[in-house]
């Protein structure tokens, strides 16, 4: 008997090796290619091809020798996309409950809703300048309804994923409405506003990027659009290295955040 | 007084397709300290009585009253617990947090009664040891050990459980049905309970209450004179056999004539 | 068939009401200014233009007035729109053509070459919900920067490529489309239950009989899926790559629309109009579609109940 409970231990201690191993083997290969990849980068393009696609080691000391700039204008593009993505995460879950708890609520927004859908959000920024200028507020506005729709839709997801019978347990406890809203609905939900959640904040960064396009004076994306027109190469691969990285980082930050918000969810589990 | 008394019960689902009668002119009692089981070809509308009877669902003719009062009534003086068939636990709450949810309805003082019951309670169920972790960690039969620890958690004078080992494996079912017995002793509460295994109903029940499909309505009643306390020499004793064979047999002529009924030859 | 009938003429006549009052409150300057009297005191707002303008809200007889007739130096007009609307649109479906044929092949080569899902699929799923529109100026930038070569200049092929934005567009809608759609058909063709596999395989079915009989048919819910999120992604891409390229198309008159001393304010109304009505319209094809191809799915049935139709 102590026998076989030894085995059974060992056969899984392999498993779990062999487990690791293949997880290794799915993320270690696109790991290594990426760094194979800038390592011919590197070495591979001559330097009057550098005039078109700047080396990476160019990009870094780009970033570094411009570091001044690079950060005052990322600060400007981080704040916009930070306040957009709070703004339209809360507003979308206010309106996503209002949505699952108020029929004529839900049937007044839902044309809305299509709207959005049915629209290449950021292709209203022109309209957005116009109305409320080249300053903060045409991005900030702009974020916040590319964040918002994904919100929405997940959420309410996850307020009627609640199913039936845990519905019936509380209520066979007396729990009142809002009793079944906090304990249970909200925690069910969580994991659904997560899932926006990740799309959402690359969506708000590179959201502020782009929308700093049009006539903005400040922000990584007048940098990127300046450095574009005006041959400025490395600067241009600089900024966009800078914002390639700030995303990376967001959507880092999230996953972090996820799993020690909701440890008990099976994404979060072997 | 009984422990549930069900007067003239008549149900009426609108469907799309046109009303549907489920449930027509059902009447029984369930005594105290009783234990009665519901069983019947599905569709017969075994799980409607028993929402019926937690005021889940309200007829649309007839009373039921707990303990003689309304359901609803019963379910703010904490008469009766209801276990699914579904274990239903929280994943973001450990085990004894998931047994202490009904306390989460309570006020602070009615909360002080029932300390450190929740540990009892595991205790009872044999689950010793698993207050702190993780209901994912657990087996569906633990589990669903768990969710009868929290219906007993307040001390209910009834409890329904709506098929609560249909969706575990016989081993399993066996093992826990043998556990549900030693548990309804010590507690000796009134208990409906909707299953479709016979065997299980006739190893349990004090009575069988068993229902005709479309509309469901009862067809016969079967008192199973098993003696108690009920083990594992009585579940295979030949009586036992008797009587889930003579089950059996009422069952499959009640099915046939509900077919036979519904396809016009009667 | 009726209550869906009563919900268009409902809303159709909602839409009206909303545009008529919108033009005869704007038309009315008493009316125009104590609105904005009304909002500059409830709000305080005071900017240099106030809330009700024809350069904030214009009236819709004068975006439609900007739509119908030619100005002086051949802006304006149907036949202006019309050229610059194909322009987008042309850019917009090619690209979201060859995106959705290429990542639909790829996805194939994916699934049945196990090395090739290993080392490149996690880079499509990392880039799948990105908006990589963001990418336009480095493209643009090294078209541009392309194009001064003298090999190029030389070289009908490469100038063809690089002389104009036309091909450097198509490309980024190209991109812009690529990863959702790959993403979503190798799931697709994933998804196949593992039952109805061992079904195929025990009638001795070949690799391409269950690919095409089994894989595909329960493919086809996640592609279109797809093929709807790119439908906006392909016309927003085409929009915004006009933004900063050469001067024409719908993306550019709404950029220029806004730089000062330029204001047009009815050629954007017109313009984003016309922009939502290709997105809406290429997403309906997309709809219709899956309802011709998918009936049996359950997002058609539920649509179908929704809309009271079952």
């Amino acid at each position: 008997m102590i026998k076989n409970n030894q085995l059974h231990q060992t056969s899984i201690r392999k498993a779990n090796k062999a487990r690791i191993f293949n997880e290794f083997k799915n993320y270690g290969i696109a790991v290594f290619l990426l760094i194979l990849f800038f390592i011919l980068w590197q070495f591979a393009t001559s330097s009057s091809f550098e005039r078109l696609i700047p080396k990476p080691s160019t990009i870094v000391q780009t970033i570094i020798d411009k570091w001044p700039l690079l950060a005052t204008n990322s600060k400007q593009t981080l704040f916009e996309a930070v306040v957009g993505f709070l703004i339209g995460t809360s507003t979308g879950i206010l309106i996503a409950i209002g949505f699952v708890y108020s029929k004529k609520f839900a049937k007044s927004i839902y044309p809305f809703l299509v709207f959005l859908q049915c629209m290449p959000l950021m292709a209203l920024m022109p309209l957005l300048v116009l109305w409320f200028g080249t300053g903060l507020a045409s991005k900030v506005v702009l974020i916040t309804l590319a964040t918002f729709f994904p919100t929405v839709i997940n959420v309410v997801q996850g307020l009627i994923s609640l199913d039936k019978p845990t519905i019936e347990f509380m209520e066979t406890l007396n729990a009142s409405e809002m009793q079944i809203f906090w304990k249970a609905r909200v925690p069910f939900s969580i994991p659904y506003l997560f899932t926006a959640m990740r799309v959402t904040v690359t969506t708000a960064i590179l959201g502020a990027i782009i929308s700093e396009w049009l006539w903005a004076t400040k922000g990584l994306g007048a940098v990127i659009v300046l450095a574009m027109f005006n041959a400025q190469v490395e600067v241009l691969w600089a900024s966009m290295a800078l914002a390639t990285i700030f995303s990376l980082l967001a959507f880092s930050l999230i996953v972090i955040l996820e799993k020690l918000v909701i440890p008990w969810h099976i994404s979060n589990q072997e | 007084m009984p422990a549930v008394e069900i007067n003239n019960i008549t149900k009426i689902f609108s469907l799309k397709t046109g009303p549907v009668t489920a449930l027509s002119n059902i009447s029984f009692n369930v005594e105290e300290k009783e234990f009665v089981s519901v069983i019947g070809p599905s569709g017969c509308g075994k799980s409607t009585i028993l929402r019926i009877i937690a005021g889940l669902l309200k007829p649309d003719e007839g009373d039921v009253s707990i303990l003689g009062v309304t359901p609803l009534e019963a379910r703010k003086q904490r008469l009766y617990s209801f276990v699914f068939q579904d274990p239903i636990m929280f994943p973001w709450r450990n085990v004894l947090s998931n047994i202490e949810i009904p306390l989460e309805v309570l006020n602070r003082n009615e909360r002080k009664q029932y300390a450190g019951r929740a540990q009892e309670m595991l205790d009872l169920v044999g689950l010793q040891g698993f207050g702190a972790a993780s209901p994912n960690q657990l087996s569906g039969g633990m589990r669903q050990r768990a969710a009868i620890a929290r219906a007993l958690l307040m001390r209910p004078e009834v409890l329904l459980m709506d098929e609560p080992f249909g969706a575990l494996d016989e081993i399993n079912r066996d093992k826990l049905n043998l556990e549900l017995m030693r548990i309804w002793q010590e507690t000796e509460s009134s208990v409906v309970f909707i299953t479709h295994s016979i065997e299980e109903a006739v190893f349990l029940s004090d009575r069988i209450i068993m229902l005709s499909p479309r509309p469901g309505t009862v067809a016969a009643e079967i008192n199973i004179d098993l003696p108690h306390p009920r083990n594992i020499e009585i579940k295979q004793s030949e009586a036992a056999f008797n009587y889930a064979t003579s089950v059996r047999k009422m069952l499959n002529q009640i099915t046939l004539d509900a077919l036979l009924v519904e396809s016009g030859v009667n | 068939m009726r209550s869906k009938f009563k919900f268009w003429l409902i809303n159709t006549i909602i839409i009206i009401l909303i545009l008529m009052t919108w033009e005869f409150l704007i038309s009315n300057q008493d009316n125009v200014n104590s609105i904005n009297n009304a909002i500059d005191q409830s709000i305080g707002y005071n900017p240099e233009i106030k809330a009700f303008s024809p350069y904030i809200l214009p009236r819709p007889s004068q975006i439609l007035n900007a739509f119908l007739n030619e100005r002086s130096g051949g802006r304006g007009g149907v036949k202006f729109f019309f050229n610059q609307g194909s322009v987008t649109l042309t850019t917009a479906l090619i690209g979201f053509v060859f995106g959705n044929i290429f990542a639909f092949l790829i996805a194939i080569l994916f699934f049945y070459v196990k090395p090739m899902e290993r080392t490149f699929m996690p880079f499509a799923l990392a880039l799948k919900s990105i908006p990589l529109v963001a990418i336009i100026p480095l493209f643009l930038r090294l078209r541009y920067s392309v194009a001064d070569l003298p090999a190029v200049q030389e070289s009908s092929l490469l100038n063809f490529i690089f002389g104009t934005d036309l091909f450097i567009k198509t490309v980024i809608v190209v991109i812009a489309v690529f990863f959702p759609t790959l993403v979503n058909t190798f799931r697709g063709i994933q998804s196949a239950s593992k039952p109805s596999l061992e079904f195929m395989e025990s009638i001795n079915a070949t690799k391409w009989l269950t690919f095409w009989k089994l894989r595909l048919p329960s493919a086809l819910p996640m592609i279109f899926s797809a093929l709807k999120i790119t439908a906006i992604l392909a016309v927003g891409g085409a929009i915004l790559s006009e933004w900063l390229s050469t001067n024409n198309g719908l993306g550019y008159i709404m950029a220029a629309a806004t730089s000062s001393g330029m204001y047009n304010v009815y050629e954007l109304w017109v313009s984003l109009f016309i922009t939502s009505i290709f997105a809406f319209g290429l997403y309906s094809f997309v709809t219709l579609m899956e309802r011709l191809s998918i009936p049996w799915h359950e997002s058609v049935i539920a649509l179908k109940q929704a809309m009271g139709d079952e």
